[in-house]
């Protein structure tokens, strides 16, 4: 529908090399540096957004509600170990320690994947670990306990379905803090890699252009800003029709 | 490969670091201009009130009109390595030395003609051309007011042949007899130096070498006075004393500036007309062109960058601050030919043939010209036998059918520097229309430096600026099979045998009909995809009179004034 996003139009630039602007002819948005249509990247730089910020959000969610559910539930030692190792993750700080784990795990959108979750699967255990200590206390629970149900089935049926609007929440925060870390390491160069259409890579490319081709920065500036708002709207409103509240340090990115 | 130099000036990139620039340069030195060449100056009228005098071939003083005093600034983004002749290597400190602090026997003409005499009156050549005698301009004197002698200059050249001080131009000297038994510690003093009276050097070379007349114009090889060495030591830099135009009165490292004074000794008189140059660090690319713009700064060091060119032809205003020079330089995506699929000449010869390059010179903005092969378009008296590589996919995807490799792929490690993310972007979709899959490995300055000097890369892209004259600049460097910056495994006895060839040929067009011949085998073997021939794109106040920019050394800062 858009185009191919990495084709370089022989006539994308202009005579005197400059790129097309917003607005030209077949080029709504204009073109990239080398010639490319801006519309047909930034579409598929959604779609790749998209992708990591979806599969990122299922796995770091996913590690963190089971390492705070079981946290809460168990207690004792269990819950010393993974809260202390929690606690070292939540004191990381996550743009330096992202570029240093992507130097690691490599780059493209399965690092992005790889950095996301090792970097925010904490901020879902701290939060899962709070709501399961309260849970746990509650008396269905505990009568379940009383009765010699095993942990597992308790977690399973009792716990984790009451878990599910706090984790929809999360869901929708932890996306817009996926999306504009993942954007921000394609940027610094350890995300999503050339030709790969990404939005942070596209503000890379065009940052020594901003003087006199402003619309290859801005056109995905606002993408990602848009994209980010979104998530936080959302979260924001699963959060005030059910009962959860959240602190927006989510977003301390 | 690394990457700042005055060579870097454009690119940066993976940009190659004055260092391997010169490194490269120094072991070939091809120059094929005649030692021997004597010792001409020209006078030149001037409305100053002195006569003013430069040596003969290289771009004079003006004939009318030259105002002296007042003062210049450069603009810089970072800071430079070192002041002292033999360490300096980076752009800032190249600049510095070339045309400020020290003045070769020896000089360039600005589109690198020559070398012709300078601090030297005369240098001839006997027995086959490896024996020079080398007679010193009378009253070329050091900044300090002390009269120059040839014992300076053996007491310069074996100190830069001193192991303790790992100078990166050590290597340079090797040339003359005993200079590198000086350097392993094996003798104290280079046999092949006599000092004949205080105003005459005799210097018995190895082996006849065309290009020494071109180390001779090296800065590395201009005198400093041994009293001042002896004194400063190790902080030498920051005193730097020689014969240039200009000399360093002030460094103020915090404050990102220095000031180097007019040398009221320059032995071309009448010269230099400024005042003063200074030097101001630390700010990025764009902004040093707004400094120029606004009249912060009169010449932006480095060049103005390939991405701002647009900016510069977009805006009317700025078109005026442009100058643009050929300069003898060249990109090219380097092969590993140890690793697969480059270890097939087919693959190589196809991936060359792949390339569109009047498309990439066009995202370069006027920094490159389309250049399929690997010497320098621009060499003088150099009459071309090899074919240059045309865009021709469809022989492209011949040539790999044959080699079994339609679909074959290899990685790209590059850097971020300006244009290498465009250009490799652009390769990767020109190798995808042939079948090929290109990934680009985005690293650090530091780990491409590492992993092209390890060879553990499988192609990165490589820019060449020479410091010489002759192809035996890149080819010494980077194709004969121990050649100092050879990363690519690349090895042809019939090249390497070439090259010894032009290095001892008795006349330049001999030395540039074997190396015409090296260019043909090289270009045949591919060991690299040859992509453009560059330029430098200079950022200068158009209110500076007599301006020139020399293709090795950058501006000649002595002779240039400034309007008032």
């Amino acid at each position: 529908m858009f185009g191919n996003p990495d084709k370089i139009y022989a006539n994308g630039i202009s005579a005197h090399g400059l790129p097309l602007p917003f607005g030209s002819t077949g080029h709504l948005l204009g073109t990239d540096s080398i010639g490319r249509d801006m519309l047909a990247r930034l579409a598929y730089g959604g779609r790749t957004t998209l992708e990591f910020t979806f599969i990122s959000n299922v796995t770091s969610i996913g590690l963190g509600a089971v390492v705070g559910a079981t946290a809460g539930f168990l207690r004792g030692w269990t819950e010393m170990v993974l809260m202390r190792i929690t606690e070292i993750f939540l004191s990381v700080p996550t743009v330096i320690s992202g570029l240093a784990l992507a130097s690691v795990v490599g780059e493209g959108v399965f690092g992005v994947i790889v950095v996301v979750t090792a970097l925010y699967w904490a901020w879902t255990a701290r939060v899962v670990f709070g709501e399961t200590l309260a849970l746990r206390r509650r008396a269905f629970v505990e009568a379940a306990v009383a009765q010699g149900v095993p942990s597992a089935t308790i977690m399973r049926r009792h716990i984790l379905p009451h878990l599910s609007s706090l984790l929809l929440v999360i869901a929708a925060l932890n996306g817009a803090a996926v999306v504009a870390i993942g954007a921000g390491l394609s940027y610094l160069g350890a995300g999503v890699q050339p030709p790969t259409a990404e939005w942070g890579a596209m503000i890379n490319d065009g940052q020594n252009a901003l003087q006199y081709a402003p619309h290859e920065v801005i056109e995905p500036l606002i993408c990602i800003v848009l994209t980010v708002l979104a998530f936080v709207l959302i979260g924001d409103g699963i959060a005030r029709r059910g009962s959860v509240s959240l602190r927006r340090s989510w977003l301390d990115i | 490969m690394k990457d700042t130099d005055p060579s870097d000036r454009a690119a940066g990139p993976p940009r190659l670091s004055r260092r391997d620039l010169l490194q490269g340069a120094g072991l070939g030195i091809g120059a094929l201009y005649i030692a021997g060449c004597g010792g001409t100056s020209q006078k030149l009228p001037s409305q100053a009130k002195q006569t003013v005098e430069v040596a003969s071939g290289i771009p004079g003083p003006p004939a009318t009109g030259g105002q002296r005093g007042g003062s210049i600034t450069i603009g810089w983004e970072q800071e430079g390595n070192s002041f002292d002749p033999a360490i300096g290597y980076d752009l800032v400190s190249w600049d510095s030395l070339c045309n400020c602090t020290t003045a070769p026997l020896m000089i360039f003409g600005a589109s690198g003609a020559g070398p012709y005499p300078n601090a030297a009156a005369a240098v001839r050549s006997s027995e086959r051309d490896s024996v020079y005698t080398i007679h010193l301009r009378p009253g070329v004197r050091f900044q300090n007011g002390r009269a120059v002698t040839a014992e300076d200059y053996v007491y310069s050249w074996e100190r830069l042949l001193d192991r303790k001080l790992a100078s990166w131009a050590a290597s340079y000297l090797y040339t003359i007899d005993g200079a590198e038994a000086v350097f392993n510690g094996k003798a104290k003093s280079v046999r092949g130096l006599k000092v004949i009276d205080s105003m005459t050097l005799r210097v018995q070379l190895q082996s006849s070498d065309i290009t020494f007349p071109n180390i001779l114009a090296q800065p590395y090889t201009a005198a400093v006075p041994r009293e001042v060495v002896e004194k400063y030591g190790s902080n030498f830099a920051r005193h730097v004393v020689s014969t240039g135009p200009f000399m360093l009165s002030s460094y103020d490292s915090a404050g990102q500036t220095c000031t180097f004074r007019r040398n009221p000794h320059y032995f071309w008189k009448g010269l230099p007309y400024l005042d003063s140059v200074v030097y101001r660090w630390g700010s990025s690319a764009q902004t040093e062109l707004l400094q120029l713009e606004h009249g912060n700064i009169d010449s932006i060091g480095e060049g103005i960058g390939p991405s701002l060119v647009p900016q510069v032809y977009a805006q009317s205003s700025l078109r005026k601050y442009v100058l643009k020079v050929a300069l003898p330089a060249v990109r090219w995506i380097g092969l590993n030919l140890h690793r697969h699929p480059f270890t097939d000449v087919r693959v190589r010869q196809a991936l060359n043939y792949a390339v569109d390059r009047p498309a990439i010179a066009r995202i370069g903005y006027g920094e490159g010209v389309a250049w399929g092969l690997p010497f320098p378009r621009t060499l003088p008296d150099f009459h071309r036998v090899a074919t240059q590589y045309g865009y021709n996919p469809e022989k492209a995807r011949a040539l790999l059918h044959a080699a079994g490799a339609e679909n074959t792929s290899f990685t790209l490690t590059s850097t971020s520097d300006d244009p290498n993310p465009s250009i490799a972007q652009v390769l990767q979709q020109q190798f995808k229309a042939v079948g090929v899959n290109m990934s680009i490995d985005t690293v650090s300055d530091n780990a491409y430096n590492t992993a092209t000097e390890d060879k553990n890369f499988t192609a990165a892209p490589v820019h060449w600026y020479q410091v010489q004259p002759t192809a035996l600049d890149i080819l010494s460097s980077n194709y004969i099979s121990n050649g100092s910056s050879n990363y690519w495994n690349y090895s042809d006895h019939r090249v390497d045998s070439l090259a010894q060839q032009a290095l001892r040929a008795p006349s330049a067009a001999q030395s540039n009909a074997y190396l015409a011949q090296a260019e043909r085998l090289i270009a045949d073997d591919a060991p690299g995809i040859f992509l453009e021939s560059l330029n430098f794109i200079d950022g200068r106040n158009p209110n500076l009179h007599n301006f020139h920019y020399n293709v090795f050394y950058g501006t000649y800062y002595d002779r240039l004034w400034k309007a008032t």
